[in-house]
């Protein structure tokens, strides 16, 4: 008896230990991403921005297949529009407007099974009229109507253009809307639904003017660098069993522009140069954009740049330093170019007061030319994303 | 005596000629205000950024670079062209010097290639851009402000700093021949299973048309077929380089507790790490935001195509499962439960006990 109750024990750690995988596990082996598969009716809006700010009138293709039976005599087609949560009054308003006078053409719709359908597409027969109804709120369903349509072929792709250039303005919110498409008889009965969801996304940022200068009241973006010196002294001399570096300047990046900046560096002569012995050169020696960091050893010739973050001002992006650049130990940096200007830096967003310290190091041999003018010139640009 | 004059003479002439070709010497700007004569800072304040340009080949554009001198005396500037590509997928540019067949900087010129620029003053340089009949698609500058009196080699060991910043302009020469399109490479959640938000959603875009494009759109959060959120995605408007790949992010931040950026100081905090700190936010308005189960983020990109917008979709699922928290509740009620099944085995004893009697 007592083995029996150890057993049973043992089992249900085990199930409880089996029932946490079995909930775990299956999250590791979802697939990242897979795009949406394409249903047989579609509303395909012209714009699909929302109307924050601006309005964003829209005109609009709808697409549909009828089902295998027939259901009855098709005279009328019917588009509602409405907001998933209209049941809820408060979002009463949250849905597109539709213009009471409504063009329908089908002169376009060739086009369609080329460009969207493998399959035959049939330009919505009949005499077309239509008109809007833009009465409907909260759960009322708002309502295009055409009428005058002949019978459809059953399993038949078929289209129309809603004209209007204002045929519907798109809701203010961003978000997934639901269109109900119906066919109606003469005497208005219900023959076929289908229901499909139009996504309304967010447009450009209302407030961003990314080309506005003067006008009153905007903020335009702006990118502000400030660079602490147009020096930079080694802060002793080369020495054959050290590592030299320079006082280091820095570079301060302020904007307002959500793209973020970018500080790149290149040389002038890929390395420390004698201004009296021009042929004494110490290189830059290193792999360029490899990510990696490159190191200068005491003893051998080199000449390298090592950025550090000194402030990522808060409330904004991140800044990154390049991995080329970014120095961690003693003799370590990046090696310039004086044919490629090096990324050196980059922020992800707007910067309030994000700094980043330049530093140069050089490594130098026992039989390294004498000389007290080995210098050289760095330019540093930076820039706002675009 | 007649010495004496003519030392005298010789003297003022020198004088005269040394004055003379002193005032030739002097900058041009020095006569506006005190310009630097030691130059160190350069602070440089550019606008507006990046310019977006489109013209028909065999018209002329204009268009305003402004620059502000931030430093305390007077600088005076010069305006260079460069030219910029696309690097890697974050939208940061390739700077590059031109090369022999760049036609369009020979298209371009400026009311004023070097000016002097007044401590906080804003000046304003006007780029005209005559486009030749035979442009088509996009071509992308980089206009560089810098000290126009360049740094010269020191005879010290220092290197000499030449700083610069940069105006991206990206000008578009329309043609019946420009394709704008676009794929989704990839939508994908940086982790299938969070512990708490936010949740992180990169977007990989690629363009292949040959002009840049910049498409906008949301994430849409659903649980189940229920709408809990939604977030805007290049709202910036961001533009994609032809034949290259670019990456937008969003974050999903919307839920009790979820982690925020560590501040101190006004700067954001550093690990040791060296990575960006983020700390739980508790706030207890958010209570009715737990966050639990199997999520799915869609999202929506259009871009217009110059008839309509053209939409590019994809999903992927994710978790948020509060493990830890869960433990501890699970600790609590599994406490809570051996307490009772011990009050239990105490009791039923005594109850024997008193049946025996």
């Amino acid at each position: 008896m007592r083995i029996k109750y150890t057993m049973n024990r043992t089992s249900l750690i085990v199930l409880s230990v089996v029932a946490l995988l079995v909930q775990i596990v299956p999250v590791h082996l979802i697939p990242n991403a897979y795009a949406l598969t394409t249903t047989d009716t579609y509303l395909r809006l012209n714009r699909m921005k929302s109307s924050t700010g601006t309005a964003q009138p829209t005109t609009f293709r709808l697409v549909f297949k009828t089902p295998a039976t027939d259901t009855g005599s098709d005279a009328k087609l019917q588009v509602q529009f409405y907001h998933p949560n209209n049941a809820d009054p408060s979002q009463a308003d949250n849905n597109f407007t539709i213009n009471a006078t409504q063009a329908v053409a089908t002169a376009n719709c060739a086009t369609e099974a080329s460009n969207e359908l493998s399959a035959s597409v049939l330009a919505l027969p009949g005499t077309l009229s239509a008109s809007g109804d833009n009465s409907g709120s909260g759960a009322t369903r708002k309502t295009i109507t055409i009428t005058g349509v002949t019978n459809l072929t059953t399993s038949q792709f078929y289209c129309v253009d809603f004209t209007t250039s204002n045929a519907v303005t798109n809701p203010v919110n961003p978000n997934l809307y639901m269109v109900q498409i119906r066919t109606l008889t003469s005497a208005d009965a219900f023959l076929d639904t289908k229901l499909v969801g139009v996504r309304i996304v967010d447009p450009i940022d209302a407030n961003y003017k990314y080309d506005q200068i003067t006008v009153t009241g905007v903020v335009p973006p702006s990118f502000s660098f400030n660079l602490s010196g147009n020096t930079d002294a080694f802060t002793a001399l080369l020495d054959p069993a050290a590592v030299t570096y320079t006082t280091g300047r820095t570079v301060t990046i302020s904007t307002n522009a959500a793209k973020g900046w970018i500080v790149w560096v290149k040389d002038s002569d890929q390395g420390l140069k004698s201004v009296s012995t021009p042929s004494s050169v110490i290189a830059s020696t290193g792999t360029l954009s490899d990510d990696l960091i490159d190191t200068a050893a005491p003893g051998t010739e080199n000449f390298l740049l090592d950025v550090d973050l000194t402030t990522d001002g808060a409330g904004g992006g991140t800044v990154t330093v390049d991995p080329d650049y970014d120095g961690t130990a003693s003799g370590e940096g990046g090696a310039l170019s004086n044919t490629i200007f090096q990324q050196v830096a980059h922020a992800s967003g707007t910067a309030s007061g994000d700094v980043i310290t330049l530093k140069e190091l050089a490594t130098i041999t026992g039989s390294t030319p004498a000389g007290d003018d080995y210098t050289d010139i760095l330019t540093v640009i930076g820039a706002g994303n675009f | 005596m007649q010495h004496k004059i003519l030392v005298e003479r010789i003297i003022c002439i020198m004088l005269v000629a040394t004055i003379s070709v002193a005032s030739l010497c002097v900058p041009f700007g020095a006569q506006a205000g005190t310009e630097s004569t030691q130059p160190g800072d350069l602070h440089l304040i550019t606008s507006p950024l990046p310019i977006l340009l489109t013209v028909k080949p065999g018209t002329t554009t204009t268009t305003d670079l402004r620059i502000k001198n931030a430093g305390s005396t007077t600088e005076r500037l010069r305006v260079d062209m460069l030219k910029f590509g696309a690097s890697g997928e974050e939208g940061q540019p390739a700077l590059k010097d031109p090369e022999p067949g760049d036609e369009q900087f020979k298209w371009a010129s400026f009311s004023q290639t070097i000016f002097n620029a007044e401590p906080n003053e804003w000046k304003t340089v006007k780029m005209t851009i005559k486009v030749p009949t035979t442009a088509a698609y996009g071509y992308y500058y980089a206009i560089t402000f810098s000290r126009a009196n360049k740094e010269a080699k020191t005879t010290d060991q220092r290197a000499v700093l030449r700083g610069a910043t940069a105006v991206l302009v990206l000008l578009e020469a329309t043609s019946p021949n420009t394709k704008r399109k676009v794929q989704m490479v990839d939508f994908v959640s940086n982790k299938g299973l969070y512990e708490y938000l936010p949740a992180s959603f990169k977007v990989r875009l690629h363009n292949i048309g040959n002009i840049h494009t910049a498409p906008v759109g949301s994430v849409f959060i659903t649980k189940g077929s229920k709408p809990i959120g939604s977030m805007s995605i290049n709202k910036e408007h961001g533009s994609i380089l032809p034949n290259s790949y670019r990456i937008y992010q969003t974050e999903w931040k919307d839920g009790f507790p979820h982690y925020a950026e560590a501040v101190e100081n006004n700067q954001t905090a550093i690990n040791k790490k060296g990575q960006q700190e983020k700390r739980l936010v508790w706030n207890l308005g958010d209570i009715g935001k737990i966050r639990f189960g199997k999520y799915t983020a869609s999202v929506v990109m259009v871009y217009d195509d110059g008839k309509r917008d053209i939409p590019v979709e994809a999903a992927v699922s994710f978790w948020v499962i509060p493990w830890r928290f869960l433990l501890i509740v699970g600790l609590v009620v599994t406490l809570m439960l051996a307490g009772l099944w011990a009050m239990v085995r105490v009791v039923r004893p005594s109850r024997r006990a008193k049946r025996r009697r």
